[in-house]
């Protein structure tokens, strides 16, 4: 009986603990997104929210890379951000939605990280708040 | 074994005429299982089927007994790396950082492929990456290119590592493991049109045929050229 109580108490701090160090290294989207409005409202002061259709366009527009070729977010992660991508050397990209893959979103520095290379590499600058909080928003209203 | 017989020599002799030249060869066991049983004493046979079904059994469990150690010798001679030097199997390195970065986009390169000069190269020009921007913070990068550097092919005792690194140019530096001349040569019967299947991608793409790619096996036995 007493070894049994030893193990609860054993399991339920290894759980607690495991619950806590994912919750300090996690952001939600909508975390992610206050953080970009704050960014947002010092790039522009007549700043109006995010848009998801805003954010759909972006993803969908290509545009003319200086090697000539016509590029977007979409060439890598497919016109429906629901099904997997591929990248160019022909590895499978998890979806972007949130309704697809739980995962995106929710660790900041990953987020900066790919949307400075991405941002570059489709838009040949890096992306403004706004840019990124519409892309977000879109992301997060694909059901 | 030929004490064991109980048969009369003459037996054997008439055995030798039935069964030919070809059961000379065969074990002693064989020639008795097949032999005409006419010329026979009853007593002799029943000696003798007893005698058959233990040395059977001995035999059989002799043959499982081999069997198993051979299995279990060579398993642990894959497992080591093969017969010679240091094996052609690349040493199962590994660290997190590289793993989690480097196949964000591609397979995981294994650092055993190109030798030092290479990798110094591709981690200084990560913002130009095979024409993408694959930048990394300074100190994630710092220990990724170590990690590259102490495991790389002029480093590494493997005989796979060792040959891609000599089959370099000392004043070449290739950041495409496909633009060796050891990749060239082990591929050149791979027609490029095989490399360019939807399944496969390119020929950068080891592990469309090399399922052990990623931990540096390329042993001819893993090969499977997907349709």
């Amino acid at each position: 009986m007493r070894k049994n109580i030893m193990l609860l108490g054993l399991l339920s701090s290894l759980l607690s603990s495991a619950l806590f160090s994912v919750n300090v290294l996690a952001a939600t989207p909508q975390e992610l997104l206050k953080q970009y409005e704050a960014q947002a409202k010092q790039e522009n002061p007549s700043f109006a929210g995010f848009s998801a259709d805003r954010g759909g366009v972006f993803f969908k527009t290509e545009h003319t890379h200086s090697t000539g070729q016509q590029v977007s977010c979409a060439t890598c992660h497919t016109t429906d951000p629901r099904k997997q991508g591929k990248s160019r050397a022909n590895k499978v990209i998890e979806p972007m939605a949130i309704i697809a893959n739980p995962q995106r979103f929710t660790d900041t520095a990953k987020v900066e990280k790919w949307f400075s290379r991405n941002c570059k590499d489709v838009l040949e600058r890096s992306c403004t708040a706004q840019e990124k909080g519409d892309y977000i928003q879109y992301l997060i209203s694909l059901k | 074994m030929n004490n064991m017989h109980t048969s009369p020599p003459v037996n054997n002799d008439l055995n030798r005429l039935f069964l030919g030249a070809v059961c000379d060869r065969e074990s002693d066991d064989a020639r008795l299982q097949t032999a005409p049983t006419e010329n026979k004493h009853i007593t002799d046979l029943v000696d003798e089927s007893e005698n058959n079904r233990v040395r059977n059994y001995m035999k059989k469990a002799m043959q499982f007994l081999i069997l198993i150690s051979t299995i279990t010798a060579t398993s642990a001679l894959l497992a080591s790396g093969g017969i010679d030097g240091g094996g052609n199997a690349m040493s199962p390195v590994t660290n997190e950082k590289w793993k989690v970065e480097c196949s964000g986009c591609h397979m995981l390169y294994h650092p055993g492929l190109l030798p030092e000069r290479s990798w110094l190269k591709m981690m200084n020009g990560l913002d130009k990456h095979f024409g993408e921007n694959a930048s990394l913070d300074v100190a994630t990068r710092t220990e990724i290119t170590n990690f590259l550097v102490a495991n790389s092919a002029g480093k590494s005792t493997n005989r796979r590592s060792s040959r891609i690194d000599q089959s370099i140019p000392n004043n070449v530096t290739p950041l495409r493991i496909t633009e060796t001349r050891y990749f060239t040569s082990k591929h050149d019967e791979v027609s490029p049109t095989t490399f360019k299947r939807k399944s496969i991608g390119s020929a950068a793409n080891c592990i469309a045929c090399h399922k052990g790619a990623e931990k540096g096996d390329f042993s001819e036995s893993q090969i499977r050229i997907p349709r």
